[in-house]
């Protein structure tokens, strides 16, 4: 059976930040139970498009997941777990937030089999943390990330580099970046994702941003904060393994890898996306979303997905490649050959050729410095 | 048979927005040529362009039946005229084929500086006018203020102006009863030899090129042998016939007087140029109708394709346009930068834009448009003079005596609390005012002496812009004046780009150049390395930006959600390096190039 990954979307948020894009909101926890239900008979509808997979990912992400009942990811999980198939060795993870935390918490989920989690962070710098809109301070954060360590050894922590200054508020400094990563190592944590901030549309940022009320972080600072995160980081015992994630040895996000070899996975909850065979033709994948209006969700009983994309074998091979380099190591040939019964070098010849010339890869396809910093030109290439 | 003597054929004049098309249309509703249903709006603009703009572009013409009141049926020839300042000729042909002219006045805005010119050109081919008082049903209309402003600043009576709603429909038919009553039938000599004036002419892939006449004199059919009488060309008359809308009417015969079309196989565009008189091969006419000139275009410019291969395909597509369009003109040209192209001669910038927006709309084609510039007498120390239009081919320093730019008359008619702000922008384009005069308690004319390059930057933009719209500007030239001009070089990592080059007043190159370069750096993505953007007059340096090495250009995420949204933004991206040009190793978007036109607008 296929391995394949399983993502569980949360969208409820204490309080949305502002350059946040994701499917959430704030409040409206009043539908919290009424949408555990509903993603429950999500799962019982899909019974059939699990069936030929095996699920060594679980992934509970959002919005925040740790801002509803735990009770209610209990019976998620547990209603999953009975309808689909579950590896023994399984990577469960559930996104959390300083400021929704407890003890309690934390208790449940470790009972409940998760065995990953992920926390964001964002900063320790209190000014832009309140400047970006989280609701919690570094002293929450710090406390959180400390309690976390005594109920998790697999832990990420999210942080973002090259934050703007928003309304009055100067651009992150090399200097607080710094500090975000002292606060890593000190914590010990084994994975840490580093994005650096992305300015999207339809977001608070976005708008302040064409209202003249963002400084940008300057563009070279953001290149030397990404060269700084990944030099020491390495020299800390970290695997730079995707374009902003970095592991101890061993803890790899085994769900997130999925995204990036072209692996199956089942989006469940208020606009997910799936990516799975088609039942017309394996070599073809189907790539859709869920509903993405919570209202119209909760009254589904198809749940029709609100867009399907049809993605052929040329295709896939195309994404496989695009999504392949996102790994610093590059796409991997063994594996694209077992799935495409292809040699990737033949495939892809005069592309690799390009990159090669263009000093952007080196000949094991890994990337090279200049490759990170262009990457969107190796992207390109692929789509 | 139409009896000569009830044939009208008659031109709408009106400033842009004074409700000509609509107008238009209600005459085509009321004589029952469309219902109102048939009738997408605006039927005579039928260019995309048109109705978007709000402007007409080529001349239309359609026939309609009156039953007048008198008792008489009438054939009405409604020719629509092109609206803008840019294409006066086109303007004088039709109103040559016309014995009057409907002039529609805004009863809220009045006279405005291209009606009168418009109104002034009528006069002077003999039109008798009937003004037109519209919008009648609006809260702000002053009928009896515009009634008198036609009196006074005209000269025309007006105390019998039709006061009426286009949009409302109201007192159209007033209108189609003044018109056989006060324009006069065609005149000519139905005998004599023919006689026809091209005022437009459109090109039929199947028929060849359609050709829209006044019959002046004779007649002429099918089977005739035609004759172009500025080129000598002769064609057998495959078909005549006249226009409904949106399409022909086959008819056996065009008689003296009548508007219609001629088809005749021809393939050679050039050969029916607006304002030629056609005759026919075997029974002549002595001499041509008068006022046949050959367009001189104002604005020149490089049109390249972003995609060197495209380079026949806009050539094609060049020679199509040309046909409905005898102001255009164009030779091959090429630049270091850009390839082969063309360089295009245009009225003026709407023009140019025009045919800009028409080879990417109709044809598909990718474009780069180099700096306009005006045609330049440059005079060598042996008092020798050569035209320049290219500033790449501007001589050596040391080669030029002296340089003469071409200065025009600019008129600008405008509600009296704008005149501070159309002094300084006049000022700032080297403006030197003439005289002010009150048309009335509000509004003035004013007149300045202005030199053609500076109107072609944009000014009527500004000029719009900085008066909220009211101002209406109308210009002709006045002939050549010596000026202090040098060439604006732009060097982007170390290498000059001829095709941002241009000519530039000597006291303005400084900040002209300084902004291009600021410009260019905004658009201008960054590279793996620095760019240096230099602005350069004879070597020297008068401005330096740098685009700075490194920016981000790397997605931070990408997980399952997202990807689809992400492809597509890769996509974005990659066709737009594709829409860029290569300088040595520097990348240019297409967008440069018009940042360095509109420098303005952004004031």
């Amino acid at each position: 059976m296929e391995k394949a990954g399983l993502y569980i979307h949360i969208p409820f948020c204490v309080q949305k930040c502002l350059y946040c894009d994701f499917l959430s909101f704030s409040g409206r926890f009043q539908y919290a139970k009424q949408y555990a239900d509903q993603v429950c008979r999500e799962i019982e509808f899909k019974k059939d498009w699990g069936k030929k997979l095996e699920f060594d990912s679980v992934f509970i992400g959002g919005g925040t997941p740790s801002s509803i009942e735990p009770e209610w990811i209990a019976q998620i999980l547990n209603k999953a777990r009975t309808v689909f198939s579950f590896a023994p060795d399984s990577e469960i993870t559930i996104e959390v937030n300083p400021g929704t935390l407890s003890q309690a918490k934390l208790k449940a989920y470790s009972e409940m089999g998760i065995n990953r989690v992920s926390m964001g962070m964002q900063s320790t710098s209190d000014r832009l943390l309140h400047s970006i809109g989280r609701v919690h301070s570094k002293e929450e954060g710090i406390h959180c990330a400390l309690t976390l360590a005594q109920y998790f050894t697999n832990r990420n922590i999210d942080l973002i580099s090259g934050i703007p200054g928003i309304d009055g508020e100067q651009p992150q400094t090399m200097a607080e970046l710094q500090e975000d990563l002292a606060f890593i190592t000190a914590m010990q944590v084994p994975h840490v994702s580093i994005y650096s901030m992305i300015t999207e549309p339809g977001t608070p940022l976005y708008q302040l941003t064409q209202e003249n009320k963002v400084i940008a972080c300057d563009d070279e600072l953001e290149r030397q904060m990404y060269h700084h995160i990944r030099e020491y980081l390495i020299l800390n015992g970290y695997d730079h393994y995707e374009v902003s994630n970095f592991a101890r040895p061993g803890y790899v996000c085994k769900h997130n890898m999925k995204y990036w070899q072209g692996s199956p996975y089942l989006g469940i909850g208020l606009g997910s996306a799936s990516f799975l065979p088609w039942d017309h033709n394996s070599d073809t994948y189907v790539r859709s979303t869920n509903e993405t209006d919570l209202m119209k969700y909760l009254d589904q009983v198809e749940f029709a997905p609100k867009e399907e994309i049809l993605i052929p074998l040329d295709e896939r091979r195309c994404e496989y490649m695009m999504l392949g380099f996102r790994r610093i190591k590059g796409p991997d040939p063994e594996l694209y050959q077992s799935l495409f019964q292809q040699d990737l070098y033949k495939d892809f010849d005069s592309h690799l050729s390009y990159l090669h010339t263009m000093e952007y890869i080196r000949s094991d396809l890994s990337l090279t410095k200049k490759g990170m910093d262009y990457a969107n030109h190796i992207f390109e290439m692929f789509v | 048979m139409n009896k000569q003597e009830n044939i009208r054929n008659f031109c709408i004049i009106a400033h842009i927005d004074h409700g000509k098309s609509t107008l238009a249309d209600r005459i085509l509703e009321k004589t029952g040529v469309l219902t109102q249903r048939e009738m997408e709006d605006q039927v005579l603009d039928n260019m995309d362009l048109e109705r978007e703009r709000g402007i007409t572009i080529k001349a239309q013409a359609v026939r309609l039946n009156y039953q007048g009141q008198d008792g008489n049926e009438y054939v009405y020839n409604l020719i629509d005229t092109p609206g803008h300042v840019d294409f006066n000729y086109e303007v004088s042909r039709t109103l040559a084929a016309c014995e009057g002219a409907i002039l529609v006045v805004d009863a809220s805005q009045g006279i405005e500086a291209q009606t009168l010119a418009n109104v002034y050109q009528a006069i002077d081919h003999n039109l008798d006018i009937i003004p037109v008082i519209n919008k009648i049903d609006l809260p702000a209309a002053q009928p009896e203020v515009v009634r008198k402003e036609i009196e006074d600043v005209i000269g025309l009576p007006a105390d019998e102006a039709p006061l009426i709603s286009a949009k409302a429909g109201i007192g159209i038919e007033d209108v189609l009863e003044a018109i056989y009553k006060n324009i006069p039938g065609p005149k000519g000599d139905p005998q004599a030899p023919l006689k026809a004036l091209v005022f437009d002419s459109y090109y039929d892939a199947y028929r060849g090129v359609i050709v829209y006449v006044r019959i002046k004199d004779g007649s002429v059919k099918k089977g005739d042998t035609i004759r172009f009488m500025s080129t000598g060309n002769a064609y057998v008359v495959t078909d005549v016939g006249w226009f409904k809308p949106g399409a022909l009417q086959s008819s056996d015969c065009l008689e003296c007087g009548e508007v219609g079309y001629i088809a005749a196989a021809i393939k050679d565009i050039t050969d029916a140029t607006v304002g030629d008189t056609i005759t026919l091969s075997d029974r002549p006419a002595k001499d041509p109708l008068p006022g046949y000139k050959k367009v001189q275009p104002m604005v020149f410019c490089g049109v390249y394709p972003v995609d060197g291969a495209d380079y026949e395909a806009l050539r094609e597509a060049l020679f199509k346009l040309k046909l409905n369009d005898a102001s255009l003109t164009f030779e091959p040209e090429t630049s270091q930068a850009l390839g082969f192209g063309c360089r295009c001669g245009f009225l003026g910038l709407l023009h140019l834009e025009i045919i800009q927006e028409r080879l990417s709309r109709e044809f598909n084609l990718d474009l780069i448009t180099t700096t306009p510039s005006v045609i330049y007498h440059v005079y060598a120390p042996d008092g020798s003079m050569s035209t320049l239009d290219n500033p790449s081919n501007m001589p050596d320093p040391t080669k030029i005596e002296h340089i003469e730019e071409p200065i025009v008359k600019a008129m600008i008619m405008t509600p009296k609390e704008y005149v501070g702000n159309i002094m300084e922008l006049t000022n700032d384009r080297r403006g030197v005012f003439i005289n002010m005069d009150y048309i009335e308690e509000n509004r003035v004319m004013m007149t300045f002496e202005m030199p053609l390059n500076e109107v072609i930057y944009d000014f009527f933009d500004s000029l719009k812009s900085r008066t909220r719209g009211y101002a209406s500007l109308d210009y002709e030239m006045l002939g050549y004046r010596a000026s202090k001009l040098v060439k604006l070089d732009i060097y982007l990592n170390g290498s000059v780009v001829d095709a941002l080059s241009f000519i530039v007043h000597e006291e303005k190159a400084y900040s002209r150049g300084r902004r291009i370069a600021e410009k260019l750096k905004e658009v201008i993505p960054r590279h793996q390395f620095e760019v240096p953007i230099q602005a350069c007059i004879g070597g020297k340096i008068i401005a330096r930006e740098t685009v700075k090495a490194y920016r981000k250009d790397v997605l931070a995420k990408c997980y399952g959600g997202d990807i689809t949204r992400k492809k597509k933004l890769l996509e974005k991206q990659k066709e737009g390096k594709k829409r860029m040009r290569q300088f040595g190793n520097v990348e240019v978007p297409q967008e440069a190039f018009l940042t360095v036109l509109k420098l303005d607008s952004n004031n």
